[in-house]
């Protein structure tokens, strides 16, 4: 098992496959709830509150749920660098050399984003297979994901449980 | 005290009370020659006094054995009462104005006597010099000498404002390689074995804060795993960057970035440079 202390030793390095396919898959799962949660609000006050019926259906959702999950993604990594599934992982985009992700990069990562499906999937191997752990879309908008949590933290949690357990069970 | 009192050399020399004359010296041998002869006439008759003292005891003791020696004794003792009471009150009366006149004298000698003067003749080099010291400290029961310290009193005594401020802390200060003592701390250690890391722990942790340590650290365990797969599968030798170079401490050629991410440099080797046969776009062959 991997333990903090030494997972502090991993900060500012390139992400792995693994942690990005998780945070990928919580974004996805915050989106999906997200926007159907919003559309079923919005139908129940568009029922309730006027005469007519809300049909989110088909093409309409789908283009909704594209336009949201951009707006999900650009908003996040213009704003804070990293989604919320990428915070959870406790990961960061930044610039290939490693400075603060900028407005520009963050836009041009959002838009060549569907580069990595739209080539079915192999402009994600470069996270499995490069030595940068970047896709299609990190080479195009000049940006790296990295390990960013606060494993200081987590590792002086982790040796004050570890020691009051001890003391715990030393004591009579 | 006259004032040709004053001219003589203090300490040395006693200055004639008031009102005494110098004798001649003629007179001053006539005198001298009495007292000697006083003595010796005052010495043979002590000792024959003595002689005649022991032969009057025993013939006191051959005496009293005779009839009527009694009578006779009583008889000499009341006439010989009233001259020893007359003689005890004479005595008392020598011996009461003897003591008047040393009252008044020795005050007067002991004012003549310059004390100064007689330790300034003092050689106190020389006199220190025949202290064997090591001898005395032998001698000297230290602990015990220590017990009869008052250390409390003198602590009493000592100003330690005073003293405190005669330190200077910064010297002091300056020469501590605070950085070295620092790197001597195991940080570590502190936290896990002391309630310090406790207070951190509650301050800082909870539940959901735990899991998600422990999530984020079985993400990078599985990560570095599939790494070593495919550098196995990809048999790649040499190891690439381990990330960014602002972030792993790498100089690079790009200009300078406005602000750097609020990461830490992390601590490991410095990444070696890219592969020459990374496909482009950073995919597999």
């Amino acid at each position: 098992m991997t333990r903090a202390r030494d997972a502090l030793q991993h900060q500012g390095h390139y992400a792995g496959p693994i942690s990005r396919l998780l945070a990928y898959a919580a974004d996805t799962a915050f989106i999906g709830v997200i926007y159907t949660a919003g559309i079923a609000l919005l139908r129940f006050a568009v029922d309730a509150a006027t005469p007519w019926t809300l049909n989110v259906e088909g093409a309409v959702f789908a283009a909704g749920a594209l336009a949201w999950s951009a707006l999900y993604w650009g908003s996040s990594w213009v704003g804070f660098g990293r989604s919320p599934g990428m915070s959870l992982l406790g990961l960061r985009i930044v610039r290939s050399n490693g400075a603060r992700l900028d407005r520009r990069h963050a836009l041009v990562r959002l838009i060549t984003y569907p580069l990595g499906f739209l080539t079915l999937g192999l402009g994600f191997l470069g996270i499995v297979f490069g030595r940068t752990r970047q896709a299609i879309y990190d080479r195009i908008a000049d940006t790296a994901v990295v390990y960013d949590w606060d494993a200081e933290a987590a590792k002086l949690r982790e040796l004050a449980t570890r020691g009051g357990q001890r003391r715990h069970h030393l004591s009579p | 005290m006259d004032d040709d009192a004053s001219h003589g050399s203090p300490g040395t020399d006693l200055v004639p009370l008031a009102g005494a004359r110098v004798l001649p010296r003629e007179l001053a041998l006539a005198a001298d020659l009495a007292l000697g002869m006083g003595t010796r006439t005052v010495s043979v008759a002590l000792r024959l006094g003595g002689a005649g003292l022991d032969v009057a005891r025993f013939g006191g003791r051959i005496a009293s054995a005779l009839p009527g020696t009694g009578l006779a004794r009583r008889t000499v003792s009341s006439a010989v009462r009233p001259l020893v009471a007359d003689g005890q009150r004479t005595r008392d009366r020598a011996v009461a104005q003897a003591q008047r006149v040393l009252e008044q004298v020795v005050p007067t000698i002991v004012e003549l006597i310059d004390v100064d003067a007689i330790v300034q003749q003092v050689d106190a080099d020389a006199l220190v010099a025949t202290i064997d010291i090591d001898a005395l400290l032998r001698r000297t029961d230290v602990d015990t000498l220590l017990q009869r310290v008052d250390v409390d009193a003198f602590l009493a005594g000592v100003d330690l404002d005073t003293l405190i401020g005669r330190i200077d802390v910064d010297a002091i200060a300056a020469r501590i390689d605070v950085n070295a003592i620092v790197q001597e701390v195991d940080i570590d250690a502190i936290v896990e074995e002391t309630e310090l890391g406790t207070i951190v722990a509650r301050s800082t942790s909870g539940f959901a804060s735990e899991a998600l340590d422990a999530a984020r650290a079985q993400t990078v365990s599985a990560d570095t795993l599939v790494a070593r797969l495919v550098d196995r599968v990809l048999r790649r030798r040499a190891e690439g960057p381990l990330g960014p170079p602002l972030l792993v401490g790498e100089e690079e050629d790009l200009p300078p970035a406005p602000s750097a991410p609020t990461t830490a440099p992390a601590a490991g080797p410095p990444p070696a440079s890219p592969p020459a046969d990374e496909p482009p776009g950073g995919t597999a062959p």
